[in-house]
């Protein structure tokens, strides 16, 4: 039998099945430094027992009784470097776009432009969003009932 | 309308009924929580936020708890969860690649007095030896042989096959076995517990 590896924390722990506890005690019989890594970790096993578990603060039960999801903080976990640069890289690419638009030669050039230009300036708000969807409906949109 | 205020009134007794039962299973489980959140972490302060956000999560969740089945391994599930999306967003931390045991992470311990409190010089070393194992094998070793899980439920906890805890609980020990060498040898020599 090869070295029984993770069945020697099975076998110490008494996890194993019959059969598998047989073939390690058999294999054990025969090769020492397995016997010596049952030795360490059942002297580990007993090492970790005898951690002393850690104390908790008694005001944390008082804060886990009070929990509420309304009240809980909002967790965004974005960095704000990373919020700042995916801003700016967002607006220099619309801005590219806006400058690489070709030279009005006619209106509805123009008029997209114009929204695009007013969609910079105010990017991803109701104005911008208003100005670009009017652009692309046939229907105005300011009006509506 | 009747009919809809005394539905409504049901419910909210029902919500009130559903929170004195997690308030009563988070004081009787609370502290082992801690224990499992306190030994992912190193660090009480971090331990005492991930209890909460477990707790807080589990209260959002708490509908589709079962009664009947365990509540703590459910908690401490969902207590994992959090850590692992933590340690995800952190990647701060390195750890001691576990094919390298030769490495200098050694835990030296001074045996000058082995007499002396056991109990209090062993926390700091075996803390710092679980801090460097990587965390989804430090979960299982805390859980086996600091909270005394045995696989079945440890895999619930982890969410993964008994046979997965067993070869990581089986690296994660040949690891500490190695870091806290001179508290190993020392216990086999009769000098210690």
């Amino acid at each position: 039998m090869r070295h029984p590896q993770d069945l020697l924390s099975g076998y110490v722990d008494g996890a194993l099945s019959a059969h598998e506890a047989a073939e390690v005690a058999a294999h054990l019989a025969e090769c020492p430094s397995c016997r010596e890594t049952v030795s360490d970790l059942r002297a580990l096993r007993r090492l970790l027992a005898a951690v002393p578990p850690p104390d908790p603060d008694p005001e944390l039960l008082a804060r886990l009784l009070q929990v509420d999801p309304g009240t809980r903080r909002h967790r965004l976990n974005v960095p704000r470097w990373l919020a700042v640069a995916a801003a700016t890289a967002l607006l220099a690419v619309v801005s590219a776009r806006v400058s690489h638009l070709p030279p009005a030669s006619g209106p509805v050039v123009r008029e997209l432009r114009e929204h695009a230009r007013l969609a910079t300036h105010a990017p991803l708000n109701d104005l911008g969003l208003a100005s670009f969807l009017s652009a692309i409906l046939q229907e105005p949109v300011e009006d509506n009932p | 309308m009747e009919a809809e205020a005394g539905a409504l009134a049901s419910q909210g007794a029902g919500t009130e009924d559903a929170q004195a039962e997690f308030s009563r299973l988070v004081e009787a489980h609370w502290r082992s929580a801690y224990r499992f959140a306190y030994r992912l972490t190193g660090n009480p302060e971090e331990a005492a936020d991930l209890v909460q956000e477990a707790a807080e999560e589990a209260f959002r969740a708490f509908s589709r708890f079962r009664p009947g089945t365990r509540f703590d391994r459910w908690w401490l599930r969902i207590l994992y969860n959090s850590f692992v999306d933590r340690t995800r967003r952190q990647r701060r931390q390195s750890y001691v690649p576990l094919d390298d045991l030769s490495g200098d992470m050694r835990v030296t311990a001074s045996w000058a007095d082995p007499e002396a409190a056991l109990e209090q010089q062993l926390d700091g070393p075996v803390q710092r030896a679980l801090d460097a194992l990587p965390p989804e094998f430090r979960a299982v070793v805390v859980l086996v042989d600091l909270e005394g899980l045995s696989y079945e439920d440890a895999a619930r906890v982890l969410r993964c096959p008994p046979g997965t805890v067993r070869s990581r609980l089986h690296r994660g020990r040949l690891a500490l076995r190695e870091w806290l060498r001179g508290y190993v040898d020392a216990l086999r020599r009769g000098e210690l517990g």
